[in-house]
């Protein structure tokens, strides 16, 4: 089968969602949240350059 | 006599929650321990005022802390809740279960009242409707030296009330912990959401981000593996980042997450596979 290009916003989403941020942690370490930001930050960029 | 310091009690204490908890209980009990940490660092801070102890420090917009001593098992961190903090904040809006015991001494109690809840354990298979409701529980008004154990498993805390800065010594074990962390409705006892507590799936959903948007050429193992994590939102995750990156290579790995052993992720899969075979029609 020929497998055609998906957009993200086509493919399923979970029924059950389980959130990834610090948002729920208590008294945890806050360095995941500047990792996710780094990554995030990253991705802006790539994305960007590749356009 | 050796002295006691949180490594060399915890060192001797055994594998589990319960028994790691039962040494931190017994650790709260004394305080020769919190002495011989500070009374250097007091030291220090009388002669330099620019002296930075050596602990990390974190702080939100209700506690101030700093961890004091922290392992692959166990955490304990002294914490000061501002009172008049805590006045401006509303009454808490949700109950959260850790997942994790706790051990809390309230070396200044401030006043404050704790209000508490229960709720069933995490079911084997995470999914919304089956977390159940949660329940309040009496509260409970906190004094001075009080020690308090929590298990984050079932059980919810928030302070509320407070006339003066709450002190807390608290020790968070990290054996034997729910794989996510519970909220709940603090009226109604609804289940509201839940998060990760396992922090290498939630780096690694992260990390997959950035193969796809980096578009690796090599990424097809990273992928491949990862949607054969134990978590199961890390499985479909990785999926979809796959699916994105490269079509023809996760197909047929798709096709084999429609047996996946999470009914939430069987069900993505076939939706998804549907609407791939409807498109290359």
């Amino acid at each position: 089968m020929d497998v055609p290009h998906i957009d993200t916003g086509a493919i399923a989403e979970l029924g059950t969602q389980v959130a990834t941020s610090g948002a729920l942690r208590l008294m945890e370490s806050v360095t995941d949240q500047i990792f996710e930001f780094t990554i995030a930050v990253v991705v802006i960029v790539q994305g960007t350059c590749a356009n | 006599m050796r002295e006691l310091t949180p490594a060399t009690a915890f060192a001797a204490a055994g594998p589990g929650a319960d028994a790691l908890a039962a040494t931190a209980v017994a650790m709260f009990a004394r305080t020769e321990w919190l002495d011989a940490l500070f009374d250097p660092l007091i030291a220090e801070l009388a002669t330099d005022p620019w002296f930075a102890p050596p602990l990390r420090v974190s702080r939100d917009a209700l506690r101030a802390g700093a961890i004091l001593f922290e392992d692959a098992r166990v955490a304990i961190a002294l914490s000061r809740v501002a009172a008049d903090r805590l006045a401006a904040l509303p009454p808490p809006a949700s109950a959260i279960f850790s997942g994790r015991m706790t051990v809390t001494r309230y070396l200044r109690a401030g006043g404050a009242r704790l209000r508490r809840w229960s709720a069933p354990p995490v079911p084997a298979i995470l999914q919304s409707h089956r977390m159940g409701q949660a329940r309040p529980l009496p509260d409970l008004d906190l004094i001075d030296g009080l020690t308090l154990q929590v298990d984050g498993r079932h059980e919810a805390t928030a302070l509320t009330g407070a006339t003066g800065d709450v002190v807390m010594l608290t020790a968070t074990v990290r054996v034997d912990a729910d794989p996510v962390t519970r909220e709940y409705d603090a009226n109604t006892g609804e289940f509201l959401r839940m998060a990760t507590n396992d922090e290498g799936a939630a780096r690694a959903q992260v990390l997959l981000s950035l193969l796809r948007a980096g578009r690796a050429a090599d990424a097809e193992g990273c992928f491949d593996r990862a949607t054969r994590d134990a978590a199961f939102f890390l499985r479909w995750s990785a999926m979809r980042e796959w699916l994105v990156h490269d079509p023809g290579a996760a197909c047929g790995r798709l096709h084999e997450m429609t047996c996946d052993p999470h009914p939430d992720v069987r069900a993505a899969a076939a939706a998804t596979l549907a609407a791939l075979i409807r498109k290359a029609a």
